[in-house]
């Protein structure tokens, strides 16, 4: 009975369990076990306001909607698709579509465990992004730069094709100054 | 002024309560119809099923299809559909006994990413089949939501008969009529 009780209750805190963000990065500068990664994240053809639905009542909807949230691990772990469990989400990338993002990770391979964006809130209803892929942190560096990652749909949001492609030039737009010091580490499929 | 605030008022809810636009003009718009297999969920009676439309974007992409009761499952079909991407996006419904219905509202949700279930693509005005499905409930943790699957429904009726129903409801709409009519000619 006394090992139940703690087993009901970390049951009952993951139930309780939101997803948790990875910081965002201003500037090159990161703690010794953490890395800045910059990149971006695309869907061709686009999201349209059309396709997404808000509503004045739901709070915090603008920082949702017209972003995908990734989830990382140094493990693979696929996100369950069939419904959004925020336990997988404890280390999430949040990125605005097409937009360069930067933030902090941890320093270690990281893997891209599934993405998943809004399209009402207050139904529920998300697309879903597989990821199957990973970068690597080359040794001594600071920052890292790890492409853009393209997802392409079909008429019914169907992911037909994914592509990670090279743009360097993204990486002005998020930092200022020290681009150099940027060491480039695309992102890679699984095999 | 209280006269002016009234109607302003009246305005306002009349409004909230505005449905979508009405079709008068079918020339170039489609059939779309399905049918459902119901049997192995909570609910029996299926009171409503939505098609979304996906492609062009639109601002009423909801295209509510009539729903009745057909050969052990529901037929549903909409006269109104553009040419377009289209995909049956949910089936509502309740469970009864006899006239007595229960007040839980089961929505049945298809979800708006893939290709599986109830998808077509409207090239020119015509007649087309969205595809036949059973529900069936799925066992879920004491803590999780529902889930159902959908399977492809292997008693389903033929378009024939799906066909020759809906003609029943067509008369007033010569066009659509003359195209299923055409639908039927040509199938065996």
């Amino acid at each position: 009975m006394s090992r139940l009780l703690p087993l009901l209750l970390a049951l009952l805190l993951q139930a309780c369990a939101t997803p948790r963000m990875l910081p965002a990065a201003t500037e090159l500068k990161a703690g010794d076990a953490e890395v800045v990664v910059i990149g971006k994240i695309e869907l061709v053809p686009p999201l349209s306001p059309l396709e997404q639905k808000s509503h004045w009542n739901v709070v915090g909807e603008k920082r949702m909607l017209g972003h995908v949230f990734m989830a990382t691990s140094a493990d693979y772990k696929p996100v369950a698709t069939s419904r959004l469990d925020p336990s997988e989400f404890q280390a999430a990338l949040d990125a605005e579509w097409g937009t360069p993002f930067m933030v902090k990770m941890p320093r270690q391979r990281t893997y891209f465990n599934g993405g998943m964006a809004h399209l009402d809130v207050l139904a529920q209803e998300q697309l879903w992004f597989p990821g199957h892929v990973y970068f690597d942190v080359p040794a001594g560096a600071s920052a890292v730069y790890i492409g853009t990652l393209r997802y392409h749909r079909n008429d019914f949001n169907s992911i037909t094709k994914i592509e990670i492609v090279d743009e360097r030039k993204d990486i002005p737009l998020v930092l200022k100054t020290g681009a150099a010091e940027v060491r480039t580490s695309l992102l890679r499929r699984l095999r | 002024m209280m006269k002016r605030l009234f109607y302003v008022l009246c305005a306002v809810l009349l409004s909230s309560c505005a449905s979508g636009t009405r079709v008068t003009d079918f020339n170039d718009r489609s059939l779309g119809y399905g049918w459902l297999n119901i049997k192995e969920v909570d609910a029996n009676r299926l009171y409503a099923v939505d098609i979304y439309q996906y492609r062009p974007q639109t601002t009423e992409p909801y295209y509510p299809a009539a729903v009745r009761p057909f050969k052990n499952g529901f037929l549903y079909y909409t006269m109104a559909l553009p040419n377009g991407a289209h995909k049956t996006q949910s089936a509502r419904g309740q469970s009864c006994l006899g006239i007595l219905c229960g007040n839980t509202d089961y929505r049945y949700s298809f979800g708006k990413q893939g290709d599986e279930v109830g998808a077509i693509v409207i090239k020119s005005p015509g007649v087309y089949h969205m595809g036949s499905y059973k529900l069936k409930s799925v066992q879920t943790g004491i803590f999780e939501p529902g889930k159902f699957e959908v399977l492809p429904a292997t008693d389903a009726p033929s378009r024939r008969e799906m066909l020759e129903e809906i003609l029943k409801d067509a008369n007033d709409v010569p066009v659509i009529a003359e195209r299923i009519q055409r639908e039927l000619a040509q199938l065996r």
